[in-house]
C-alpha cells in the first residue's frame, strides 16, 4: 500500500524540513526513490501468506518449478548434444549440430515467454496504476512525470530481476554444454547470444502484457482488467503445464516444421530465435527476417507498455475524483446467486451466506487466483492425456476414460482451487458483520457454504459434462455420465465443506493453509480416487450397471452430507482475536519465525 | 433491563475495564465517555457479545444475556466504531446480507431496505458499491444495518462520525425517540455537546474504572461545574491542553 510516510521519508531531510506548504515539490530524486520502492514492493505484497519469510519461501518454490523443466532438459539432452558436437568437428559438417542447437534454443527462448508470462499475470494488479494509487498521490506535492517515471523504473527494476533469476542460470548451463567442444569464444558468444535473445523475450511478453492490461483498463475500465487477471492465470499456467508436460514430444517434430516461414515464421518465439542465430554469427539466412522482427516487435511493446502506463496513470487521476462505476450486474453470476440461495435452502441466514460466498468469488481477483489456478492445472492434465492418447477426433467419439475423466478432472482441481480460495480473506475487518449480526449455534453458515460451492461448480459441470459428452459419445451413455458426474461432484463438494469451520473469508489467512506444493500427492492420489477410479468402474458398468453407479454416487453424496450436517453447529462466526482496544503487541523482528504465545511472554501494551 | 455487574476485562497483564457495573433501563439512553484507552470500546464490545469478559456479568431482565449469545443478539443492535464493510457490496447488498443473517424474510427485508435508504437520503446511490460511499454514507448504512430487525438494545459506538449536520440532527432526534419507545439505548461517544443533549445518564471511564456515574445535570450540580465539557476534564484529570497545545506547535515549527 502506499504509504504517505514512506514517500515523505523519502525526501531529503533539508527538503521535508524547508518545504512550502502549499504549491511545493518535494525534492524529485527523494520522492521518485522512495515512490519506486513502494511501486517494487507492490508486486511482492501478498495477503495469502502469514509472513515475509513465507513469502520468501514461497517465491524461491515458485522458481525452482518454473527453472527445473529447463534443468532437466539441459541435462537430459547433453549427451546427444555432445555426440553431434563431437561428430561436426571431426567431420567439419556442422549442420546436423546448428539443427539442434535451434531446437534446443526455441526451447529455452519459448519457456522464457512462458515463465516470464506467468510471473508477470500473477502480478496483475500491480502492472498498472489504480485508483487507489491516484487517490494516496493525488493531494502529494509529487509531480506527475515523477510518478509516472518511478512505476516505469519499478516495471523494468521487476522485469530485470524475474528475467534475470529465469534466464541466467539457464543461460550459462547453455552457454557451458553447448560450447563444450566448440572453444571458449563459442561459450561467450552463445552466451551473449543466449542472454539477449532470452532477456529480449521476458522483456517483450512483459511489456506486451502490461500494454495489454494498460489498453483494456483505457478502453473498458479498470473492473475489467482486474477481471481479466485470473483468466490470464489460467491461460499461462497452461501454459507453461504444457511446456513442461509437451517438451518431450517437441522432438519428433522435424526441422523443417521448425523453419517454416508461413508458420513459425509468425510465432514471437521463432523471432527471438532468429535474433540469437544473429548474434552467434550463423549463416543461415531465413533467420535474418526473423531477427528483425524481433527487435522490432520489442521496440514496440517497449514503446507501447511505457505509453500506456502514462496514460492509465492520467486516466486514473482523472477518475479518482470521480466515483467508480457500478459493480455490474454480474450476468451469468445473478443466476449463480439466486441458485447458491436456493439450495442454502429457507434459513435467511444461510442464504445470506451462500449469497455472500458467491458475490465474494466474483468480485475479487484475490480469491479468484487460486481458482484459476489449480484449475489450469486441470486442464493442462486433461490437455496432456489428450495429447498423449487421441489420434484424431474419431478416438475422441468412443466412451473412454480420457473422455468420461474430463469434467471430474476439472471439477476435482476446481474444488481444490475453491477450498484454497476459501481461506483467503477478503476485508477481514468486516468480518465483524457475521460476528455481530450472524447467529451461532446453526448450521445455516455450512447450508450457506455448500449450497454456493454445489451452485458455482456443480451445475455448469453436470451440464457441460451431458454436452460435451453428448456430441461425442451419444446422449444416452451423457445422460447416465451426467448424473454419474453430478453425485461424485456433489459428493466432492460435500467433502471439502467438511474441512471448513468458518464462513470462507473472514478468518486470518493461516500458514500452510491450502498449500499445493506440501500436499501434492495427496492431491494427485486424490485426482485418482475421485476421477480416474470411478471412470474406470463406470466404464465397466456401462451397458446395464447404469443405475447402479448412479446410485453409488448419489448415497456417497448423501452419506457425506448427513456427516457434513451433524457437524454443521461447530462453525462458529466468533472473532479470532480479541479486540484489544488499542492495546499492541510489540515484538523485536529478528528475521525469525515467530509464534504465537501468551500475551504475558511478548506483550508490550501501549495506552492508547 | 440491561445490567453490567462487576465487568472486569483483561488483555494478558493488562486490565481494559475494572470492576464496572451499570445498568440501562427501557426508555434510557446512558452515555458512555471516557479519553482514549479507556476501556469504553472494550465496554462495548462485551456488551455486545463480541468479546467474553474476564469476570462479571451482562444481565438482561435479570438473566445471564452471554449464557446465549444468539438470543441476546438477535435483540441488540450495533453500530460498530469503524465503518469496517464489505466494499465490493452495494449498500442495499450489505443490508440484504445483515437482514439475511438477522433472519428477515426477503420481501419485508427488500421493503425495509428501501425505505431506510430512503430516509437517510442514498437511495440514489444504491447501485455504488461501499467503496465509493463517503464516511457519512457507510455510516448512515451501519445505523440503517443496527436497528433493521427493530432491537430492544442499541448500542452505538461513535454513531455521528462522517455524518453532515442534518443527518446528525436526524440521528439525535432519532436516538432519542427509539428510547421513548422504550428501548435501551448505549451511547459512546467523544462529541461530549451530543452526549449532553441525547444522554439521560452518563458512565465516564478512565484506565478502566468508573469515576463519574450519574445524570449530566446531577454531576454538574455536585461539581458545580457549567457545563458536560468541565465536568468530564475535571474527572479524568486531563493535562492543560493549552499547554500541550503549545508543545505541539513548538514541535510543529522546529
Amino acid at each position: 500500500m502506499m504509504s504517505l510516510r514512506a514517500i515523505v521519508a523519502g525526501a531529503p531531510r533539508h527538503d521535508r524540513l524547508r518545504a512550502p506548504v502549499s504549491g511545493g515539490v518535494t525534492h524529485p530524486y527523494g520522492a521518485s526513490r522512495a515512490l519506486f520502492r513502494t511501486f517494487f514492493a507492490q508486486f511482492f505484497a501478498s495477503e495469502s501468506v502469514a509472513s515475509d519469510i513465507q513469502l520468501r519461501q514461497t517465491i524461491i518454490w515458485v522458481l525452482a518449478f518454473l527453472i527445473a523443466p529447463l534443468v532437466v532438459l539441459t541435462i537430459e539432452i547433453f549427451p546427444h548434444f555432445q555426440w553431434l558436437a563431437i561428430r561436426a568437428v571431426r567431420f567439419h559438417d556442422t549442420e546436423l549440430l546448428d539443427d539442434t542447437l535451434e531446437w534446443i534454443e526455441l526451447l529455452f527462448v519459448s519457456h522464457s515467454m512462458v515463465t516470464i508470462g506467468l510471473i508477470t499475470v500473477f502480478v496483475w494488479d500491480a502492472l498498472s496504476f489504480d485508483r487507489r494509487d491516484a487517490m494516496m498521490l493525488g493531494p502529494l506535492p509529487v509531480r506527475q512525470p515523477t510518478v509516472a517515471g518511478a512505476k516505469l523504473a519499478a516495471l523494468g527494476a521487476f522485469l530485470l530481476l524475474a528475467a534475470g533469476l529465469v534466464t541466467l542460470p539457464s543461460g550459462f548451463l547453455f552457454a557451458m554444454e553447448t560450447s563444450d567442444q566448440l572453444g571458449a569464444l563459442a561459450f561467450v558468444t552463445h552466451l551473449v547470444a543466449h542472454l539477449s535473445a532470452t532477456v529480449g523475450a521476458a522483456a517483450f511478453t512483459f511489456a506486451a502484457i502490461v500494454a495489454f492490461r494498460g489498453v483494456v483498463m483505457i478502453v473498458a475500465g479498470a473492473r475489467a482488467a482486474s477481471a481479466i487477471g485470473p483468466l490470464m492465470q489460467f491461460l499461462f499456467v497452461v501454459l507453461i503445464l504444457s511446456f513442461v508436460i509437451l517438451t518431450p514430444a517437441v522432438w519428433k517434430i522435424s526441422h523443417a516444421t521448425l523453419v517454416n516461414p508461413t508458420v513459425t515464421g509468425w510465432l514471437p518465439s521463432s523471432w527471438f530465435l532468429g535474433l540469437f542465430e544473429r548474434i552467434r554469427g550463423s549463416s543461415r539466412a531465413y533467420f535474418v527476417p526473423l531477427a528483425t522482427r524481433a527487435l522490432i516487435a520489442l521496440s514496440i511493446a517497449v514503446i507501447a507498455a511505457i505509453a500506456v502506463s502514462v496514460a492509465t496513470f492520467r486516466q486514473q487521476m482523472r477518475l479518482a475524483l470521480t466515483p467508480p462505476s457500478k459493480p455490474g450486474s454480474m450476468g451469468v453470476g445473478a443466476l449463480i446467486r439466486r441458485l447458491a440461495r436456493a439450495l442454502a435452502g429457507r434459513d435467511p441466514a444461510a442464504r445470506a451466506t451462500a449469497d455472500f460466498v458467491v458475490v465474494t468469488l466474483g468480485r475479487n481477483r484475490r480469491q479468484q487466483g487460486p481458482v484459476a489456478m489449480t484449475a489450469a492445472i486441470g486442464a493442462a492434465i486433461v490437455l496432456a492425456s489428450l495429447a498423449q492418447r487421441v489420434r484424431g477426433l474419431e478416438s475422441l467419439m468412443q466412451p473412454r476414460t480420457i473422455v468420461l475423466w474430463v469434467p471430474l478432472v476439472l471439477t476435482y482441481w476446481s474444488v481444490l482451487g475453491l477450498r484454497a480460495a476459501f481461506l483467503v480473506p477478503s476485508e477481514l475487518p468486516a468480518a465483524v458483520t457475521f460476528a455481530c449480526h450472524g447467529p451461532s449455534d446453526t448450521h445455516a453458515y455450512w447450508s450457506g457454504v455448500r449450497g454456493a460451492t454445489i451452485a458455482v461448480l456443480a451445475i455448469p459441470v453436470t451440464f457441460i459434462a451431458l454436452v460435451v459428452t453428448g456430441l461425442l459419445v451419444g446422449w444416452p451413455i451423457a445422460a447416465w455420465h451426467a448424473a454419474f458426474v453430478a453425485g461424485m461432484v456433489v459428493t466432492l463438494v460435500e467433502l471439502s465443506v467438511l474441512s471448513l469451520d468458518r464462513v470462507p473469508f473472514t478468518r486470518p489467512y493461516a500458514a500452510g493453509d491450502g498449500l499445493l506444493r506440501k500436499r501434492w500427492p495427496l492431491y494427485l492420489f486424490g485426482m485418482f480416487a475421485f476421477a480416474y477410479w470411478p471412470v474406470r468402474i463406470e466404464l465397466r458398468l456401462l451397458g446395464g450397471g447404469e443405475p447402479w453407479l448412479v446410485a453409488g454416487a448419489a448415497g456417497a453424496a448423501v452419506v457425506c452430507h448427513l456427516v457434513g450436517r451433524a457437524r454443521a453447529r461447530r462453525w462458529s462466526v466468533a472473532l479470532d482475536e480479541p479486540i484489544s482496544d488499542g492495546a499492541t503487541l510489540s515484538v523485536l523482528d529478528i528475521g525469525a519465525i515467530v509464534r504465537p504465545v501468551a500475551p504475558a511472554a511478548v506483550s508490550t501494551p501501549s495506552a492508547s | 433491563m440491561i445490567e453490567v455487574r462487576r465487568l472486569t476485562r483483561r488483555y494478558g497483564p493488562v486490565t481494559a475495564v475494572h470492576d464496572l457495573s451499570f445498568e440501562v433501563h427501557p426508555g434510557e439512553v446512558l452515555g458512555l465517555l471516557g479519553p482514549n484507552g479507556s476501556g469504553k470500546s472494550t465496554t462495548v464490545k462485551v456488551l455486545t457479545g463480541l468479546l467474553p469478559p474476564t469476570s462479571g456479568h451482562v444481565l438482561l431482565d435479570g438473566q445471564d444475556a452471554l449464557a446465549d449469545v444468539t438470543s441476546y443478539k438477535s435483540i441488540l443492535g450495533y453500530v460498530p466504531e469503524e465503518p469496517h464493510l464489505y466494499s465490493y457490496l452495494t449498500g442495499p447488498e450489505y443490508l440484504q446480507l445483515v437482514g439475511r443473517l438477522r433472519g428477515i424474510a426477503d420481501a419485508a427485508l427488500d421493503d425495509k431496505i428501501e425505505r431506510f435508504l430512503t430516509l437517510l437520503g442514498i437511495w440514489g446511490d444504491r447501485y455504488q458499491t461501499l467503496s465509493s460511499y463517503s464516511k457519512g454514507m457507510r455510516q448512515k448504512i451501519l445505523i440503517a444495518a443496527a436497528v433493521l430487525h427493530n432491537p430492544r438494545v442499541v448500542v452505538l459506538d461513535e454513531p455521528f462520525s462522517g455524518l453532515d449536520v442534518s443527518a446528525a440532527r436526524v440521528l439525535k432526534a432519532f436516538v432519542r425517540s427509539i428510547a421513548a419507545e422504550g428501548k435501551m439505548v448505549v451511547f459512546s461517544s467523544h462529541v461530549l455537546e451530543v452526549v449532553e443533549q441525547v444522554c439521560s445518564r452518563v458512565v465516564i471511564l478512565k484506565d478502566g474504572h468508573v469515576v463519574g456515574h450519574d445524570s449530566v445535570e446531577r454531576l454538574r450540580a455536585m461539581l458545580q461545574l457549567p457545563s458536560l465539557d468541565a465536568v468530564f476534564a475535571s474527572l479524568v484529570q486531563e493535562d492543560d491542553s493549552e499547554a500541550r497545545c503549545r508543545s505541539m506547535i513548538a514541535a510543529m515549527n522546529e
